[in-house]
């Protein structure tokens, strides 16, 4: 497995956790500056050192903010075909994704306002929380906008593992998000593509769903980090989804799976036992 | 071949958890198996293997069960912040487990456990199958993947020595260190001048470890630095440094984020303590 072109974890991580370090200050004032700026943005990136490896292709065609920050399902799908050689114990690493997204930037695919941006469907750019956010009078507030920014654009850039742990850089960085949700779509579905569609909708729910499911396989040593227990849990549900499946219902059958692995060691059965078991699983939600 | 280390898996404690699943289960805080007793042998090939040698004794039903070729021997390999786990079986007790390091976001964690693998029912006895007498003349129907013997959980990197990762720095001078903290995976990257990297590559000596009291000392410090104490702090998340943490607490000793207790290098030299060479020593050395 080829080794891929990323930053020092070290000069990346030191740069995060400088940012990190008090809200509203000079360092985090100055960063979120170079923000507006693409050649200014770029300069600060270029100070962090690299290791050297394989370069992945940027996106074919530039971006628009909503497009970036929420990528429609073809997007995601053209982005993980060109990626699809990344190992897994590349693509979880913030420093990877973070050099992605910064040659995007370079590229010109994506502007570095984008990072900032609110989620969902806020009327204020990302340029423009910057700009709002820098003209402020110092004082607790403003600090805090700053700070808010700030951790917004590095949530973006590869994830924020500082604040929200490993899940971050599955969650937050779109480009992360977009690969791991493909991943699993693949490794579900295993390229059979009826079953694809479903797969995919109850997999982009939204993003609390996402998070939710993401968190059940990385935050813990858990019944999801196996990939045939996912993948008969996430066939099974995909098949029945019909109206309204909040992220509080994904997450009572997470649970419900999780119980059923209480005194069975579920990922030694073959995936026809498991898909057997799995359409045992209670999937009411009253 | 590397050092074979013997670890209990399963630690008997005073318990009222005898019922507390459908079936008898030789696991710690379960008191089925009153004298049952799960050791493994645990032995690091290279990088990317080991083997496992499982022992269970004073628990005749499972021993039973793997002689019928009912149950197995299993070992999950898992590392959930790259969304990995895998099952490994073996009908032996001695497996060899490989993985490949591109999956892995950090070291990997192996959970020992002994599973039955074709269903089966049993008639039990307390004194032939050694069982606490509430389980004898029990009709249990084992399932395929009913867990028969669980042990807990085996993290490779859990003490200061195993996270720190020493790299020759051509950049320093005679003499000079510089501590850095790694994120992914988590480590201390200490950066040695030649001469001490090479020192430190000839094995323990007094003056090993006093040049580690320095190394601890600066890794402390850097942790309580960059890991304050914080009321939204997520370092319990990072599984390194919850092990780190636990070995610290283990020793009886403060935390770096417990402001009003911890001093770096109070710690530091409880762990390695300075040690006056003795006379002969001295006049050696001069």
């Amino acid at each position: 497995m080829p080794d891929f072109a990323q930053y020092r974890d070290v000069d990346y991580t030191g740069l995060r956790k400088r940012l990190l370090r008090s809200k509203g200050n000079g360092e985090q004032r100055q960063f979120l500056h170079n923000a507006l700026d693409r050649s200014s943005f770029l300069r600060e990136f270029n100070k962090l050192g690299t290791v050297e490896g394989v370069s992945l292709p940027v996106a074919p065609h530039s971006l628009s903010e909503s497009e970036y920050k929420d990528p429609p399902s073809d997007t995601e799908q053209r982005l993980y075909n060109a990626w699809r050689e990344l190992s897994a114990g590349t693509a979880y690493r913030s420093a990877f994704w973070a050099m992605q997204t910064v040659e995007h930037i370079r590229e010109e695919i994506l502007d570095p306002t984008y990072l900032a941006a609110n989620h969902g469907s806020s009327i204020e750019s990302g340029a423009e929380r910057i700009e709002r956010a820098l003209s402020k009078n110092a004082g607790e507030k403003t600090n805090k906008d700053i700070d808010d920014c700030v951790r917004a654009v590095l949530r973006r850039l590869g994830g924020l593992p500082e604040s929200r742990w490993k899940r971050s850089v599955y969650v937050d960085c779109p480009f992360a998000r977009a690969w791991w949700r493909e991943r699993l779509v693949e490794e579900v579905t295993v390229h059979n593509t009826e079953r694809a569609e479903p797969v995919r909708k109850l997999l982009r729910l939204s993003q609390t769903h996402w998070e939710k499911f993401i968190d059940r396989i990385v935050s813990r040593n858990s019944t999801f980090g196996s990939k045939n227990i996912r993948k008969a849990f996430i066939l099974r549900v995909s098949s029945s989804l019909n109206g309204a499946f909040t992220a509080a219902d994904l997450q009572k059958l997470c649970r419900r799976a999780s119980a059923m692995q209480g005194t069975l060691e579920l990922s030694i059965l073959s995936d026809q036992d498991l898909g057997i078991v799995m359409q045992n699983l209670d999937i009411s939600l009253d | 071949m590397g050092q074979i280390y013997t670890l209990d898996v399963v630690t008997q404690e005073p318990s009222n958890s005898i019922r507390a699943h459908t079936h008898p289960i030789l696991e710690t805080g379960n008191l089925s198996f009153p004298d049952g007793r799960y050791d493994i042998d645990f032995e690091r090939i290279n990088d990317s293997s080991c083997t496992i040698t499982h022992r269970i004794t004073n628990a005749p039903l499972i021993q039973r069960l793997v002689l019928e070729g009912k149950a197995a021997y299993v070992c999950i390999v898992s590392c959930p912040e790259s969304s990995y786990r895998e099952t490994h079986t073996s009908l032996v007790r001695t497996q060899k487990i490989e993985w490949h390091n591109d999956d892995l976001a950090e070291a990997p964690m192996f959970t020992p456990m002994v599973v039955c693998i074709k269903p089966k029912s049993v008639k039990l006895s307390s004194k032939r199958d050694g069982l606490d007498r509430i389980w004898h003349d029990e009709l249990v129907k084992l399932k395929a993947g009913a867990r028969l013997a669980s042990g807990s959980v085996v993290y490779l990197q859990s003490s200061m020595e195993q996270l720190l990762e020493l790299r020759f720095d051509p950049s320093l001078g005679d003499g000079q260190m510089r501590v850095d903290i790694g994120d992914e995976p988590f480590r201390f990257i200490v950066n040695l001048c030649g001469k001490v990297h090479r020192f430190l590559g000839q094995g323990k000596n007094i003056h090993y470890k006093s040049i580690m009291n320095h190394i601890v000392t600066a890794c402390l410090a850097c942790l309580q630095r960059d890991y304050p104490e914080e009321e939204d702090a997520n370092w319990e998340s990072n599984r390194s440094l919850k092990n780190l943490s636990d070995f610290l607490e283990q020793k009886n000793l403060p935390r770096w984020n417990e402001s009003n207790r911890f001093r770096p290098e109070e710690v530091a030299t409880a762990l390695y303590p300075i040690q006056i060479p003795s006379l002969t020593e001295l006049e050696e050395y001069e």
